[in-house]
């Protein structure tokens, strides 16, 4: 269902999306744009020994595939919405085979040569609350005026 | 304790470097969602996505992180140990991305420095990229910072 400008309130909550990511789902998305490092080798994000090689309790979940989960977030919670800006930070590394809750905040609302904006925080979490990442996006909303 | 001096080739700061063109496809753009359950039909119904506005089948809003992450940036002779871990990423998105469009990337080093945190000294590299159409048009840019901790990997 398209979500509209007016239909938004501050305080809003969004999600939560849950996610559990696992190897494959790493080595599918690392495959779509292998570039000649990936190829040349293991990375800490598939091999669990070149993980530890680089200080890291494990293989970790690209920083990329957090954001894409991140982005769905918003275009999940409001259909016909465009992301115009997504800012995100890293705060802890993402293990696989982790149980995970995306999750959000309308935080403002505004109009802002001639659209609809409205400013979210936005966190990538484990079940109990531990935040792993943490983010800031403008999301910009069709007006009730462009119901069709 | 020695403190280990920050060292990278300062010339390149602000210098814009092509980084190549690629046309992005519709097997992409599938796989990337399917590697990250996402459902939703602008990204897979072309129909749909015509009737929702869209030249085509659109390009998920964070698919040119994707995109950056396949970019090898230029050496700048960094005197860091390790591969560096992403901090932040910021990504601003003037219009819309559909598969077929073929993009151009310049990559840009906007700066580099040391922070001491509660683990020690780590280094940061922010790179800026900016994300060009078929059609010349800025479609995103795309601002991403490495952590490059100095104590755990040596």
């Amino acid at each position: 269902m398209v979500r509209y400008f007016s239909d938004v309130e501050i305080g809003e909550e969004m999600g939560p999306l849950k996610r559990v990511v696992n190897r494959s789902d790493v080595v599918a998305f690392s495959n779509i744009w292998r570039n000649e490092e990936s190829l040349a080798g293991p990375t800490f994000f598939t091999d669990s020994e070149e993980a530890q090689r680089e200080g890291l309790p494990g293989v970790i979940v690209p920083g990329p595939m957090s954001m894409a989960f991140l982005a769905q977030l918003l275009t999940t919670w409001a259909e016909g919405g465009w992301v115009r800006k997504l800012d995100v930070v890293f705060r802890q590394t993402v293990p696989h085979d982790t149980p995970l809750q995306i999750v959000g905040i309308v935080t403002d609302k505004y109009e802002a040569e001639g659209e609809g904006c409205v400013e979210c925080d936005l966190y990538l979490e484990k079940e109990d609350g531990d935040r792993l990442v943490g983010g800031q996006a403008i999301l910009v909303l069709p007006f009730e005026s462009e119901r069709t | 304790m020695v403190t280990r001096r920050l060292q990278y080739n300062h010339a390149l700061v602000g210098v814009d470097h092509p980084a190549g063109k690629h046309t992005v496809t519709d097997h992409e753009v599938r796989s990337y969602c399917s590697s990250t359950g996402d459902t939703n039909p602008l990204y897979s119904d072309e129909e749909f996505a015509r009737a929702s506005g869209y030249r085509g089948v659109l390009v998920p809003p964070a698919f040119c992180a994707l995109l950056v992450w396949a970019i090898r940036p230029p050496n700048i002779d960094f005197n860091w140990p390790g591969k560096g871990l992403l901090a932040t990423e910021r990504i601003h998105c003037l219009t819309s991305i559909c598969v077929g469009d073929t993009l151009s990337t310049s990559i840009r080093l906007k700066e580099v420095y040391t922070k001491t945190g509660r683990s020690g000294l780590m280094a940061f590299v922010v790179w800026s990229v900016s994300v060009t159409n078929q059609r010349g048009h800025l479609v995103e840019t795309v601002e991403s910072s490495f952590v490059y901790p100095e104590n755990n990997r040596e």
